[in-house]
C-alpha cells in the first residue's frame, strides 16, 4: 500500500495542477510543475492532525490532489491550455543544461552528505521510528523513537522501505523539486528566463549556507515546502493561493519556525507588492489566509529570531531591490522582501539565500533586456591613425557579465559543497558513482558506520536479533554510559523494538533493570565490545491491585547513592528457600521502568540510581524463582527512604578552582595545573562518567583548534579516575593547560567531557598570560 | 620647557629662507623640521662630551637662539610664493601623508621596535647621564655604532617631559611625514615637475619592493626614520649645492647649501655611518657622471640638469671638506675608525674578541676587495631572500620560489636579484633615461642605489656583519626605486607633450561599443600599470593594517592616535611589563644617578626575555647588568639573555658579597604570587636595604633594593707566580650549562713566609680547549675574602662555581690578588667537559605504548621507554622540556619540535633504560604516525629522539 501511496505523490506532482481553474465564479490561475505539487503533496502529509495511525487514509490526500491536478488538467485541455504568461521568452538549451547542473548539484550535496554521515536526528529518530511504524503499524510505543511529532519519520514511516535509502531517495528529489519549483516560480514571474536561471541559482549556491548545502532529510523538506510556498506567492492570484499557501505555512511550523514566521509574513505581505494582478477583495482574501494559518500555529512556532549576518551581498542588495521596487519586478520584490524578513525572524532558513535570489534575479532581467537589444557582433581590435581601436560586440559584453555572475554567485555554494561533501569523501577513497547513489542503512553500517562508533558486528547483531522476538538488550562493554545511537541503529535494521531503555523527552535513559545487568558485564567485557543480550528480563506485569503485606522488610541506604552509579540497600529479609526478591522502581510516584529488578545476593539489592531528576522510590516483591510470569507478593518499600537524583543541578554547583598555575606561563606549552572540584550539595555525584577534561581557549589570534580546546584524561592527583563526589567534598584533577603558540593574555574554560561528547562547563574562568616560548629547533 | 622645542624650528625657517634663499612655502616647510633634528643633535652630540645633558641641551639651544637671531638680523628673505600645486598632486600629498601616518603609528602600536631591546635602555641611560653612549648591558663595552637617533629621542624627552617610549612613536611619526615631504619638494625643486617628484617620492615610500619590505612605508622600526629624514636631507643640500632646479638658487644660496650640507653630512655619522659612507660615494660618482654628461651633451636646456660647473664643483670639495673633520669627531665609529688608525688611539686586537663581544660592540673589520668578489652571503629568512611581491596574490605569485639554503651567491644571480623587484630590473631603463637627460636628483638616488648594490659584493664586513647584507640591498632599492619613478616621469612627460590631443573617444551602436585609445591613453595605461606593479606590496601591508584593525575595531586607539605608554607596555606582553613595574621604574627615576647599576632577577629563557629589562632600563635609567656575552654559535642579532656566572652565584646563595663583584647600586626583584620566598630570605642581609616595595595586580610583588657594599676592585694581573699553590678542585657533580654550585678548591701556601691577604679576591676562569675562548672579565665570579696562611698550611675554600654555557672542554685556571695586583695560581690544572647536552642527544627511545585511546587530536599519556646507552648517568631532575612530534613515518625527520612542552623529570642510569610518562597531543589526522620525543633543556639545547610508530585511531 506504501508504494501506492508512493506512485499516486508522484502522480500528484507531476499532474499537481495546470492552466487556469474556475471554482466559485473565480478563476485561479494554477501552477504546473513537479516542485509546487510535490510540496502540496508534503504539506498535505504534514499537515496537524495527520496521524501515522490513519495511514490507511493516508494515500487519500495525494489521491485528491491528483484528482485535482487531472481535472485541471482536463479543464486546461479544453479551454486550449491557455497556460503560464505568454511574455516569458522561451527557454534555451544552454539554460536546460544548467537547470539539470543545478539539479545534479543538489541531488549530490544532500545524497552525498548523508551517504557520509546520516546524521543523530536520523539514526537516533527518523530511522528507528520508521522502522518500527514499518513493522507493527506503530510508533509510539517505541522506546527510541522521537514521537509522532518527529516530521520526517512520519514520512519515512509512511512509505517504508530502508529508511536511509528512503531518506537519502526523498531528500534528493525534495531538492531537485525546490529547484524546479522555485525555477518554475521565477519563470512566470519574470520575462527572461536568464533571471530565473540566475536566480535559482544564486538561491542554491549563492552563499555558504545556501539550500545546495543540505545534509538531512528535515532540511529538504523545509526547502521544498519554502520554495512551493515562494513559487506560489510570485504565480498565485485568487484565494484558491491563499488557501494553498496556508497549508504551507501550517505544514512548515513544526519543521522551521523561523521559515514559517518569515515566509508566513511574506505571504501576508506579498499581494500589496507591486505587480501584483488581483483585484482588492482577492489580495484581501491571499493576504488574510496565510496570516491566518501562522496565528493558528503559534502555539508551535516559539519566539523567532532574527537570521541577519554581514555579507558582501548586502552591497548588492539594496541597490538591487530599489530596481526591483522601480521596475516592478515581482520576483525579485518577494524574494527581497522575503530576505528581510529573515533577516528579522527567520534564523534557519539561511542568511542571503533569498537577498542572492533577488540580486542576481534584477541581474538575470537586466541582462535579458540587454541581450535582446543588441545585434550580434565581432570583436576587433587594430590601430588605426590617431590610436588603438577596439571594437566589442555588445552581446559578448553581456555574455561576459552573465558568466562573472554565474562564476561569483555560485562560488559559494558549490565551495561549500566541495567542502562538506566531494573533499570528505575524496578523504574517505568514495568516488562519484558510490557518493550519487542511495545506500541502504545496512551498508552504509557496514561500510562507514565507524564515524559513529558503528561497525560490521552490528550489523550482524541486528540480523541475530531480527530472528528473535522476545525482549533484547544491547550494550556496550567498558564505557561509563551506555550510547543510544548503537541501540537504535540495531533496532532499525532488525526492525524490532528493543527492550531496557525508558524515553526522555530529550533523549533516553536504560531503565534500573537494564543497568543493572550493564553493570555487572561492564568489567568483564573487553573495552568497546557491543553484546547483545537476548531474553534478559523476568517479563512480568506489575499487578498494583495487592496491598502491601506487613512483611518485616527493613531496608535502607548503605553507601552513596549517585546517579549514574549502583547504590547497595541493605535488606533485613531474606527470601525463603524457591522463593526470589525483587523490586520495582516509581519515580516522582509514576512507574519508571518495564521490567522488574531480580537477582540479588545475601541481603544486599543493588540499584542502578537513575541520571533522569526526580525522587525514587523503590516497591518491594517476592516471588517463586524461576516463574517469570508470576505476579509476586508485595512487600512494600521496606522503610527505604526516598532518593533524590538530580545530577544536573548537583554537576551546575560544582565549585572549582585551580591552583599551580602562575599568572605567566610558557606559550605552546603544557602547564601543569590542579583543579580543585568541591561539591557543594547535599547529593553525592559520580564524577567516573566524564572521562575527559578539556579547555576552551579565548583570546586576540586564538586559532580555531585552540579555541575548541583538546580532550585530556580525567584524572586525580593520585593518578586515579575519579568517582563519586560526596557532598561537601573535594576532589583534586590533575590538569594540563595548553597554551597557544603566540604571547597574549588569554581565558580558558575548563569543561568535564563524557564518553559521549557532552561538556559540563565548570564555573571558573582562568586568566593567563604567556611569555614567548621558543620553538625547539634541531641543532647542528 | 616644551616650548624650547620651537627655537630650532624657528632656526630652521630662518635659515630655510634667509640663508637658502628659498622662496616656496612648501619647500621651505619641509626643511624645518630636518633642519632643526639635524642641527639640534651636532649641537648636542658635541657639548654632551663635556657636559651633562641639561647644559648640552640648553647649550644647543642657546647657540641656535643666538644664530637665529644673527640670521633673522643679517640674512634677507626673498618674497615667499605659494607652492601652486595641482589638485590632483595635492590629493596625492594628502592621501600619501594619512597613510603613512595610519601605517606609521599603527606599526608603532601594535609591535615594538626589532632592535627595541638595545635602543630603548639606551635612550634610558643617555636621558640619564650615560654617555658616550656604552652598551647597556655590558658598562665596559663602548657602542661603536649609530646613535643619533637615540640622542635625538632623548633631547626631546627631556625637554618635553615625555617619557621615552611616547616620545619614540611621535617622533618617527614625524620623521616620516617630513621625509615624505621633504622628498617631494627635493625632487620637485629639482625636477621642476609635479609628475616626476610625484612618482620619485611615490615610488621611494611605496614601491622599493626589496625582500619583506614595500618601502619607506614601511620601513619605520629603530633607527629608520631618522636615518631616511638625513638621507633626503643630504641630498637636497648637495642638490642644492650643484644649482639647477626651479626655481633658481644664487650663488650665496648654494654657499650656504655646501655649508650646511656639510654639518648635515658631518653629523649624519652619528645616526648611520654605512649612509654616511653611501651619500658621500653618491655625491662623487654623480658628480662625475654630469660633469661626464655635460661634456658630452653640451646642453643644459633640460630643467632637471644642473649646471656643474667648476664652481659647484668647488662648493661640493667645500661640502666634504667640512663634513670630514666633522665625521671624526663627532663620536661613533668613523670617530673610532679615525682614532684607531690614524691617530693609533685605542687600538683593540679585533681578532681575539668572540663574536659575542664583536656584536654587542659592533666592531667592524673590513677587507676590500673581498676574497668573494661581486658575491654576497645570503641568509636564511624569506624577508630577506625574495622580494614579497612574489608572494602578492597576482600573477607574480607564480614566479615564488623559496630560496633555500645560504651562502655567497653572485650579485647576479637570480637568488640575488629577486630580493629585488622592477627598480633593479628595470636600473637599466632608468640610467639610460637619466644619464641621457643629465638627471641631477634622478642620478643623484640611481647612484646611491648602484653604489649600495654593490657594496657589499666588494667590501668583506667581517664575520658579523657580512651576514648583514639586507641593509645594503634595501638602500639600493631605495635609490633605484627613486630613480625609476623620476625616469619614468620623464619619459611619459615627453610622451605627452610630444603626443598632443584627447585620451580617445569611444562609440556606442545597436551590435557594437567602438572605444579609440588615442597614445596618450595608452601611456597613462602603462604608467599606471606600471604604478600598479610597484606599489603591490605596500598595498598589501596598507590592506593589512587596515583589515586588522577594522577587525579589531580599534580604529581610533590602535591606528590614529598616541597611545598612553603605560598602557601600551602593559598591552604588549612580549615586554612582560606591567603597571606594577612601571610605577616601581618611575620611582627609581626620580632617584637614579647617572651611571648606576642594577641586578634583578631576569628571565632567561628566550632572547625576547631581555625585552623586560630593556624597558625597565629604559623608563628608570639605571643600568641593568649580570647578563653573559651570546655564545658564539648563536646566530647574529641573539640578545645577551642568558644570565653571566656572577649573578647566577649570587642568585643561587644570596652571598650579598658577590654582589660586590658585580658592581651594583640597586637590587630588583620581581616575584609573582605565592613566590615570595626570595624576598623573605632577602630580608635582612648585610648591605641590602629595601628601598620600594610594591603590589602587582595579580598579587604577585616587586621589591627595590638599596645595594650599599663597596665595589670590589681587581688589580691586573701580574706574571708573578703566587707563593699559594693549587691542591685540588671538587667542581659539583652533573654539571650543566649556565648552572651554579659550590666548588671546593684547596689550597697550599708554599711561601716562606706568612701569607695576609686584605680585602683580597678569588676568582676563576675558563678556558675552552677548542678554541682557546676565556672567560670575559664581566663573567668572572668575584669571591671576596680575607686570607691568613701560615707556610706550608692547606686551606679548603668553597667558591660558587657557575658551569660554561657552551660544550667542550675546559681548563680551570683559578687567580687570586686585591686591588694591586692578582696572581694565577700556580699547581693542579683542573679540566673538565661540560656535555651535558650530547649525553642527552645520545638517548634512544626504545618503545612507546599508551594506556589511553588514541584518537586524533587528544592529549594523551604516552610511556616512553628510554635507553641511556652511555657509561655515564644522565639526570635531568629539573629544566628540562619534552614534547612529542607527530611525524608521518614517510616524512624527513623533523627540524622543529611544533608541539607543546611539559616539563619532566629523568634520571637514566648508565647503559639502563627507564620509563617516562610524556603528554602528547595527537594529530588531527588519523593513520600510522612516528611519535618523536624532543628534549629541551631550560639552558638550550635539544634532542630529538626518533620515536616508534603508533596507529591513530579515526
Amino acid at each position: 500500500m506504501n508504494h501506492g501511496v508512493l506512485w499516486a505523490w508522484i502522480l500528484a506532482a507531476i499532474l499537481g495542477g495546470g492552466g487556469l481553474v474556475t471554482l466559485w465564479g473565480g478563476t485561479h490561475r494554477w501552477v504546473s510543475g513537479l516542485g509546487l505539487g510535490s510540496a502540496l503533496v508534503l504539506a498535505a502529509f504534514l499537515l496537524p492532525g495527520f496521524s501515522l495511525d490513519l495511514a490507511r487514509l493516508a494515500w487519500g490526500a495525494p489521491a485528491a490532489l491528483a484528482l485535482l491536478g487531472l481535472g485541471t488538467l482536463g479543464a486546461a485541455w479544453r479551454s486550449g491550455w491557455p497556460g503560464p504568461r505568454l511574455a516569458s521568452r522561451p527557454l534555451g538549451l544552454g539554460s536546460r543544461l544548467f537547470v539539470l547542473l543545478l539539479a545534479g548539484g543538489a541531488w549530490l550535496a544532500v545524497v552525498g552528505a548523508m551517504h557520509l554521515d546520516p546524521g543523530t536526528p536520523f539514526l537516533l529518530e527518523h530511522a528507528p521510528m520508521a522502522s518500527q511504524y514499518g513493522t507493527l503499524g506503530d510508533s509510539a510505543s517505541h522506546p527510541l523513537g522521537g514521537g509522532s511529532a518527529s516530521l520526517p519519520a512520519r514520512l519515512l514511516g509512511v512509505l517504508g522501505g530502508d529508511p536511509l535509502f528512503s531518506a537519502q531517495v526523498l531528500a534528493g528529489l525534495f531538492q531537485v523539486l525546490t529547484l524546479l519549483a522555485l525555477f518554475t516560480g521565477l519563470r512566470h514571474a519574470s520575462v527572461h528566463p536568464l533571471a530565473a536561471l540566475l536566480g535559482v541559482g544564486a538561491m542554491l549556491a549563492g552563499t555558504p549556507a545556501s539550500w545546495l548545502v543540505t545534509t538531512s532529510l528535515e532540511q529538504a523538506m523545509t526547502h521544498l515546502l519554502g520554495a512551493g510556498l515562494l513559487a506560489l506567492l510570485m504565480l498565485g492570484s485568487g484565494w484558491l493561493a491563499g488557501l494553498l499557501a496556508a497549508g504551507l505555512i501550517l505544514a512548515l511550523a513544526p519543521l522551521d519556525a523561523g521559515a514559517a514566521w518569515s515566509l508566513g509574513l511574506l505571504a501576508g505581505l506579498a499581494p500589496w507588492l507591486p505587480g501584483g494582478e488581483s483585484s482588492r477583495r482577492q489580495r484581501w482574501i491571499q493576504s488574510v489566509l496565510p496570516l491566518a494559518a501562522l496565528g493558528s500555529a503559534l502555539g508551535t512556532l516559539g519566539f523567532p529570531r532574527p537570521g541577519f549576518e554581514w555579507s558582501w551581498w548586502i552591497v548588492l542588495f539594496l541597490p538591487a531591490l530599489g530596481l526591483a521596487w522601480r521596475r516592478k519586478v515581482r520576483a525579485a520584490l518577494l524574494l527581497g522582501g522575503g530576505e528581510i524578513l529573515v533577516a528579522l525572524l527567520g534564523e534557519g532558513l539561511g542568511a542571503w539565500v533569498l537577498g542572492a535570489g533577488c540580486v542576481l534575479t534584477v541581474a538575470g532581467e537586466l541582462l535579458g533586456e540587454a541581450w535582446e537589444k543588441a545585434r550580434p557582433g565581432h570583436w576587433r581590435l587594430g590601430w588605426e591613425s590617431g590610436g588603438l581601436r577596439l571594437e566589442a560586440p555588445r552581446r559578448s559584453g553581456v555574455v561576459l557579465v552573465l558568466l562573472w555572475l554565474v562564476v561569483v554567485g555560485l562560488e559559494p555554494g558549490e565551495a561549500a559543497m566541495n567542502r562538506q561533501v566531494l573533499l570528505a569523501a575524496h578523504k574517505l577513497h568514495l568516488g562519484l558513482p558510490e557518493l550519487l547513489r542511495p545506500i541502504p542503512l545496512e551498508a552504509w553500517v557496514e561500510s562507514r558506520g565507524s564515524v559513529r562508533g558503528l561497525g560490521p558486528q552490528d550489523a550482524v547483531l541486528a540480523r541475530t536479533l531480527a530472528d528473535r522476538a522476545t525482549p533484547a538488550l544491547v550494550l556496550t562493554s567498558g564505557i561509563q554510559t551506555e550510547p543510544l545511537l548503537p541501540s537504535a541503529v540495531i533496532a532499525t535494521l532488525a526492525r524490532r523494538p528493543l527492550s531496557g531503555w525508558i524515553r526522555l523527552p530529550d533523549g533516553a535513559e536504560l531503565e534500573p533493570a537494564a543497568e543493572l545487568i550493564r553493570s555487572q558485564v561492564r568489567e568483564r567485557a573487553p573495552r568497546g565490545e557491543r553484546l547483545l543480550m537476548l531474553e534478559p528480563f523476568p517479563d512480568i506485569q506489575p499487578s498494583g491491585t495487592r496491598p502491601a503485606a506487613p512483611t518485616g522488610l527493613q531496608a535502607r541506604w548503605e553507601g552513596p547513592a549517585a546517579p549514574g552509579r549502583i547504590a547497595p540497600i541493605h535488606l533485613s529479609l531474606l527470601p525463603p528457600p524457591g522463593q526470589t526478591l525483587g523490586y520495582r522502581v516509581f519515580r516522582n510516584g509514576q512507574p519508571w521502568g518495564r521490567f522488574p529488578v531480580e537477582g540479588f545476593e545475601e541481603g544486599v539489592a543493588l540499584f542502578p540510581v537513575p541520571r533522569t531528576p526526580g525522587s525514587y522510590t523503590l516497591e518491594f516483591h517476592q516471588r517463586p524463582a524461576g516463574d517469570p510470569g508470576g505476579p509476586g507478593v508485595p512487600l512494600g518499600d521496606g522503610g527505604l527512604e526516598p532518593l533524590v537524583s538530580d545530577e544536573p543541578a548537583t554537576l551546575a554547583a560544582l565549585q572549582a578552582r585551580v591552583e599551580g598555575l602562575g599568572s605567566r606561563i610558557p606559550s605552546g606549552s603544557l602547564v601543569p595545573f590542579v583543579l580543585v572540584l568541591r561539591n557543594p550539595t547535599d547529593l553525592p555525584v559520580d564524577l567516573g562518567r566524564f572521562g575527559f577534561l578539556c579547555l576552551e581557549l579565548d583570546g586576540e589570534e586564538v586559532s580555531p583548534e585552540e579555541a575548541r580546546g583538546d580532550l585530556q584524561p580525567l584524572l586525580t592527583s593520585a593518578d586515579q579516575s575519579p568517582g563519586v563526589l560526596l557532598p561537601c567534598a573535594e576532589v583534586r584533577l590533575r590538569g594540563l593547560l595548553p597554551t597557544p603558540r603566540i604571547e597574549g593574555r588569554f581565558q580558558g574554560r575548563p569543561l568535564l567531557v563524557d564518553g559521549a561528547g557532552i561538556r559540563l562547563p565548570l564555573d571558573l574562568e582562568l586568566d593567563f598570560q604567556t611569555w614567548r616560548r621558543l620553538t625547539p629547533a634541531r641543532e647542528g | 620647557m616644551a616650548w624650547l622645542l620651537v627655537l630650532p624650528l624657528v632656526l630652521a625657517w630662518l635659515v630655510a629662507r634667509r640663508l637658502l634663499g628659498e622662496r616656496d612655502t612648501l619647500a621651505a616647510a619641509s626643511l624645518v623640521l630636518p633642519l632643526g633634528v639635524t642641527l639640534t643633535l651636532l649641537g648636542v652630540n658635541g657639548i654632551y662630551r663635556v657636559a651633562d645633558l641639561p647644559q648640552a641641551v640648553l647649550g644647543t639651544l642657546a647657540v641656535l637662539t643666538l644664530l637665529a637671531g644673527l640670521v633673522a638680523v643679517l640674512g634677507q628673505a626673498p618674497t615667499l610664493r605659494r607652492p601652486g600645486l595641482h589638485p590632483a598632486t595635492v590629493t596625492f600629498l594628502v592621501l600619501a601623508g594619512l597613510a603613512i601616518y595610519l601605517y606609521t603609528n599603527s606599526q608603532q602600536i601594535a609591535n615594538p621596535d626589532d632592535d627595541y631591546w638595545i635602543h630603548m635602555p639606551l635612550q634610558g641611560l643617555m636621558l640619564h647621564g650615560g654617555f658616550p653612549p656604552t652598551n647597556p648591558f655590558f658598562s665596559d663595552v663602548p657602542m661603536n655604532g649609530h646613535y643619533g637617533r637615540n640622542l635625538t629621542l632623548v633631547t626631546v624627552a627631556w625637554l618635553s617631559g615625555l617619557d621615552l617610549p611616547f616620545v619614540q612613536v611621535l617622533m618617527t611619526d614625524l620623521c616620516q611625514l617630513a621625509t615624505f615631504l621633504l622628498l617631494f619638494t627635493t625632487l620637485r625643486r629639482q625636477t621642476g615637475s609635479q609628475l616626476q617628484a610625484v612618482l620619485g617620492t611615490a615610488f621611494v615610500f611605496f614601491g622599493i619592493n626589496v625582500g619583506g619590505r614595500g618601502g619607506l612605508l614601511d620601513t619605520v622600526q629603530n633607527n629608520n626614520a631618522v636615518v631616511h629624514l638625513g638621507l633626503v636631507l643630504n641630498m637636497h643640500l648637495i642638490l642644492r649645492t650643484w644649482g639647477g632646479g626651479e626655481p633658481e638658487s644664487g650663488l650665496a644660496g648654494r654657499v650656504w647649501s655646501a655649508v650646511l650640507g656639510g654639518l648635515v653630512l658631518g653629523g649624519y655619522a652619528i645616526v648611520y655611518e654605512t649612509h654616511f659612507g653611501l651619500v658621500i660615494l653618491a655625491t662623487l660618482g654623480t658628480a662625475a657622471i654630469l660633469v661626464a654628461s655635460r661634456l658630452w651633451a653640451r646642453t643644459g636646456e633640460v630643467a632637471s640638469r644642473a649646471p656643474l660647473d667648476g664652481r659647484a664643483l668647488l662648493l661640493t670639495g667645500l661640502l666634504l671638506v667640512l663634513a670630514t673633520p666633522l665625521a671624526v669627531t663627532q663620536g661613533g665609529p668613523l670617530t673610532e675608525l679615525f682614532q684607531r688608525k690614524v691617530l693609533g688611539r685605542g687600538e683593540v686586537d679585533v681578532a681575539a674578541l668572540s663574536k659575542g663581544m664583536l656584536n654587542q660592540a659592533q666592531f667592524v673589520k673590513i677587507q676590500v676587495p673581498k676574497e668573494n668578489l661581486f658575491q654576497i652571503r645570503l641568509e636564511h629568512g624569506e624577508y630577506q631572500r625574495i622580494s614579497f611581491v612574489y608572494r602578492t596574490r597576482t600573477f607574480l605569485r607564480r614566479f615564488y620560489t623559496p630560496s633555500p639554503g645560504r651562502g655567497y651567491r653572485p650579485v647576479w644571480s637570480w637568488d640575488v636579484l629577486k630580493i629585488h623587484w622592477l627598480p633593479l630590473l628595470a636600473a637599466p631603463f632608468s640610467a639610460w633615461v637619466l644619464v641621457r637627460r643629465g638627471h641631477a636628483s634622478g642620478l643623484y638616488l640611481g647612484v646611491f642605489g648602484v653604489i649600495a648594490f654593490l657594496t657589499p659584493a666588494l667590501v668583506d664586513f667581517g664575520p658579523i656583519y657580512e651576514s648583514e647584507y639586507f641593509r645594503w640591498q634595501f638602500a639600493a632599492g631605495l635609490g633605484l626605486a627613486g630613480a625609476l619613478g623620476l625616469a619614468s616621469g620623464a619619459v611619459f612627460e615627453d610622451f605627452w607633450r610630444s603626443h598632443p590631443g584627447r585620451l580617445g573617444s569611444w562609440q556606442a551602436e545597436p551590435d557594437r561599443i567602438t572605444v579609440l585609445l588615442a597614445p596618450r591613453a595608452l601611456a597613462v595605461a602603462a604608467l599606471v600599470g606600471l604604478v600598479w606593479l610597484e606599489t603591490l606590496t605596500c598595498s598589501h601591508f596598507l590592506w593589512e593594517r587596515v583589515e586588522s584593525l577594522s577587525a579589531r575595531g580599534q580604529w581610533l586607539r590602535g591606528g590614529w592616535f598616541l597611545p598612553e605608554t603605560r598602557s601600551w607596555l602593559a598591552r604588549h606582553t612580549v615586554l612582560d611589563f606591567h603597571p606594577a613595574d612601571w610605577e616601581v621604574a618611575r620611582w627609581l627615576e626620580k632617584r637614579v644617578e647617572p651611571g648606576q647599576r642594577m641586578l634583578m632577577n631576569f628571565r632567561e629563557e628566550s632572547n625576547f626575555s631581555i625585552l623586560f629589562e630593556s624597558t625597565f632600563s629604559g623608563l628608570s635609567g639605571a643600568r641593568s647588568v649580570g647578563h653573559a656575552l651570546p655564545l658564539d654559535d648563536e646566530p647574529v642579532g641573539t640578545t645577551p639573555f642568558h644570565m653571566a656566572p656572577p649573578a647566577r652565584a649570587f642568585w643561587n646563595s644570596l652571598e650579598p658579597s658577590l654582589l660586590r663583584g658585580l658592581g651594583v647600586d640597586w637590587l630588583f626583584l620581581r616575584q609573582d604570587q605565592g613566590e615570595e620566598d626570595l624576598s623573605l630570605r632577602l630580608a635582612g642581609l648585610p648591605g641590602l636595604r629595601l628601598a620600594h616595595r610594591t603590589r602587582d595586580e595579580r598579587g604577585g610583588g616587586r621589591w627595590l633594593y638599596r645595594v650599599d657594599l663597596p665595589p670590589l676592585p681587581v688589580g691586573p694581573l701580574v706574571a708573578e707566580v703566587s707563593p699559594v699553590r693549587l691542591m685540588e678542585i671538587r667542581l659539583p657533580g652533573n654539571l650543566r650549562n649556565g648552572r651554579g654550585g659550590r666548588a671546593q678548591v684547596v689550597l697550599r701556601h708554599d711561601g716562606a713566609q706568612p701569607l695576609s691577604l686584605r680585602k683580597g679576591v678569588l676568582f676563576y676562569e675558563t678556558v675552552r680547549q677548542e678554541t682557546g675562548k676565556r672567560t670575559a672579565e664581566v663573567e668572572r665570579v668575584l669571591q671576596p675574602l680575607d686570607l691568613e696562611l701560615a707556610p706550608g698550611e692547606v686551606r679548603t675554600l668553597e667558591v660558587p662555581f657557575v658551569a660554561p654555557h657552551e660544550d667542550g672542554t675546559y681548563a680551570l685556571e683559578f687567580f687570586l690578588g686585591d686591588s694591586r695586583k692578582v696572581h694565577r695560581l700556580a699547581g693542579t690544572a683542573r679540566g673538565f667537559t661540560m656535555d651535558f647536552r650530547p649525553r642527552m642527544r645520545a638517548l634512544q627511545v626504545r618503545s612507546c605504548e599508551s594506556s589511553d585511546a588514541l584518537k586524533p587530536g587528544r592529549l594523551v599519556r604516552l610511556r616512553f621507554t628510554v635507553e641511556n646507552p652511555l657509561n655515564r648517568d644522565f639526570i635531568a631532575r629539573d629544566g628540562l622540556l619534552a614534547a612529542v612530534v607527530a611525524v608521518r613515518p614517510q616524512d624527513p625527520p623533523p627540524s622543529l619540535a611544533v608541539a607543546p612542552l611539559a616539563p619532566l623529570g629523568m634520571e637514566v642510569p648508565a647503559r639502563s633504560k627507564v620509563e617516562l610518562e610524556v603528554f602528547a597531543r595527537l594529530p588531527e589526522q588519523p593513520g600510522t604516525w612516528r611519535l618523536d620525543l624532543v628534549l629541551a633543556l631550560a639552558e638550550g639545547g635539544t634532542a630529538f629522539l626518533p620515536g616508534v610508530e603508533l596507529e591513530i585511531e579515526p
